[in-house]
């Protein structure tokens, strides 16, 4: 039988609950937090930027790491919508073998998420290159006149299946204007304690799904093409990209909608947006995430790089802090 | 422009252990520590703010108790507590256990207070806020603050007496 305790006897759990709440120990926060936020207020009077907490910002990044292993499970989505089309459509086929042909693909990869909030927390671009014959890519984010115009910001990051490490690159470097402002240099002077300008590199075990393009992360983007060609749900219209007439080819699945616009005369990807909405795979203040890649180009110039080795690189530059997060319970942390 | 690191470096242990406490979660604490920091940046620069750490305290409960709150609409509160006992309290596994359980009634007790009674609750009985700091930061009277902390711990013990009669019946 229920019972309930009269309101003015004294309550014995509550106070012994209320007790121990006051004398909970909590954990040490990462000393990470603390620099990652003061980034977010110095940079939050940018609206480009938008005011949104860093670990949100890290579980969309999260996401979209995960995403771009391989060369982008966008690219796998890609697959999906280049396969699903092969049966009535001989251009997706095409597709498929225009694409086997090159080595390596460079995109521009634009991540817009809506929260619950309304709240605008503007997109988060980066630049892609994913090898096209083995499963590792590089990301890269440039936010050039950071910290108020005192640093440059560049962040890589190289996901290589193979290895199962992610390698992420954090450069710092000191501006004009961080050097001779005298506002810029008390700011600086200020961060200066927890460590910037950074030059350090992380390593970490790679780690993550491919759902919902396809759970094959050990193989290459092509591999996955291949993998997803049983999808007969896709629907095929003729269409525009900038004024072009080009192909459109749209799949809707649960809580994902992925559309691709394919050049007619080059039979490649112009253009593909994915749009996913399943709370299960999203954080909790997130309602809607869409991926848009675009720019796409096939076995470009490499520039600054001698080989696609090189480009894959995971060894850490000269003068870049170490922090090999696989061995941490090993305690090893050491300066290049 | 507010001096960011020294109020981070003043205040951070005490709102990473406000959100702790009532979340009891390392990644939510984390989202909550940073939206509490971001909302003050907000406010600063729309107001001055000449005590910080109060200010701070309310906005963290605020902020952790609507998360708790989220947390218990989407079914997903049965995220471990990782709830530690100091050495001195009990350290058997059978009161652990009953102290968790406890706790997790008394937070799920908050969520479904209104919202400023669970804040006022938490800020008075917790956080060892005074009164008058409470009503400051709550923009409501001295009074109100009494009141709304006397009907809030009335409910949250008759939650927990419900709850646990609950469990004594069918165990």
């Amino acid at each position: 039988m229920k019972t309930e305790r009269p309101a003015d006897q004294p309550d014995e759990p509550l106070e012994e609950a209320l007790d121990f709440l006051k004398r909970m120990p909590a954990p040490t926060r990462p000393p990470e937090l603390d620099r990652a936020l003061l980034d977010r207020i110095t940079a939050g009077s940018s609206p480009a930027v938008g005011l949104v907490s860093w670990t949100k910002r890290r579980e969309f990044m999260f996401r979209l790491t995960n995403w771009s292993l391989a060369g982008g499970a966008l690219m796998a989505a890609a697959g999906l919508m280049l396969m699903a089309f092969l049966s009535p459509s001989v251009a997706l086929g095409d597709v498929l073998k225009e694409a086997e042909k090159h080595r390596v693909v460079k995109y521009k990869m634009t991540q817009k998420d809506e929260v619950k909030s309304g709240e605008d927390i503007g997109a988060l671009t980066q630049i892609v290159y994913a090898d096209l014959k083995a499963p590792r890519s590089r990301m890269i984010v440039s936010m050039p006149g950071h910290l108020s115009g005192a640093i440059d910001f560049e962040s890589v990051y190289i996901h290589d299946q193979a290895k199962g490490l992610t390698f992420h690159k954090i450069t710092e470097t000191i501006t004009e204007k961080g050097k001779t402002d005298a506002a810029a240099i008390k700011l600086l002077k200020d961060f200066e304690k927890i460590g910037t300008p950074r030059k350090e590199v992380t390593l970490t075990r790679l780690q993550g799904d491919f759902t919902p393009a396809t759970a094959e992360m050990n193989k290459s983007i092509l591999e996955n093409f291949r993998a997803l060609e049983k999808n007969k749900d896709a629907k095929a219209s003729k269409d525009k990209f900038q004024d072009k007439p080009c192909l459109l080819f749209r799949v809707e699945g649960d809580h994902k909608k992925t559309a691709l616009w394919v050049d007619e005369t080059t039979k490649l990807p112009l253009k593909l947006e994915h749009e996913i909405t399943d709370p299960k795979i999203m954080h909790p203040t997130v309602t809607r995430m869409i991926f848009t890649l675009t720019d796409f180009e096939w076995d470009p110039e490499l520039k600054e790089f001698k080989s696609i080795d090189e480009l894959f690189d995971t060894t850490a530059p000269q003068g870049y802090k170490v922090n090999d997060q696989r061995k941490k319970k090993e305690g090893a942390s050491s300066e290049k | 422009m507010a001096d960011w690191p020294k109020i981070l470096a003043e205040n951070g242990n005490r709102v990473w252990r406000t959100a702790y406490r009532i979340l009891a979660h390392a990644a939510d604490t984390q989202d909550c520590y940073q939206d509490t920091f971001l909302a003050a940046w907000k406010l600063d620069s729309n107001s001055r703010i000449d005590d910080w750490r109060p200010m701070l305290v309310c906005l963290a409960t605020r902020k952790a108790i609507d998360r708790l709150r989220q947390r218990v609409r989407i079914g997903a509160r049965s995220q471990p507590l990782a709830i530690e006992l100091e050495p001195a309290a009990e350290t058997d596994p059978a009161s652990s256990l009953r102290m968790e359980e406890l706790v997790d009634r008394v937070r799920q007790g908050l969520t479904e207070l209104p919202e400023k009674q669970a804040e006022v609750v938490w800020l008075r009985l917790i956080e060892d806020l005074a009164p008058q700091e409470i009503a400051r930061h709550l923009q409501i009277s001295s009074g109100e603050v009494r009141v709304l902390l006397h009907r809030g711990r009335v409910r949250l013990s008759q939650h927990l007496a419900s709850e646990l009669s609950d469990s004594q019946e069918f165990p």
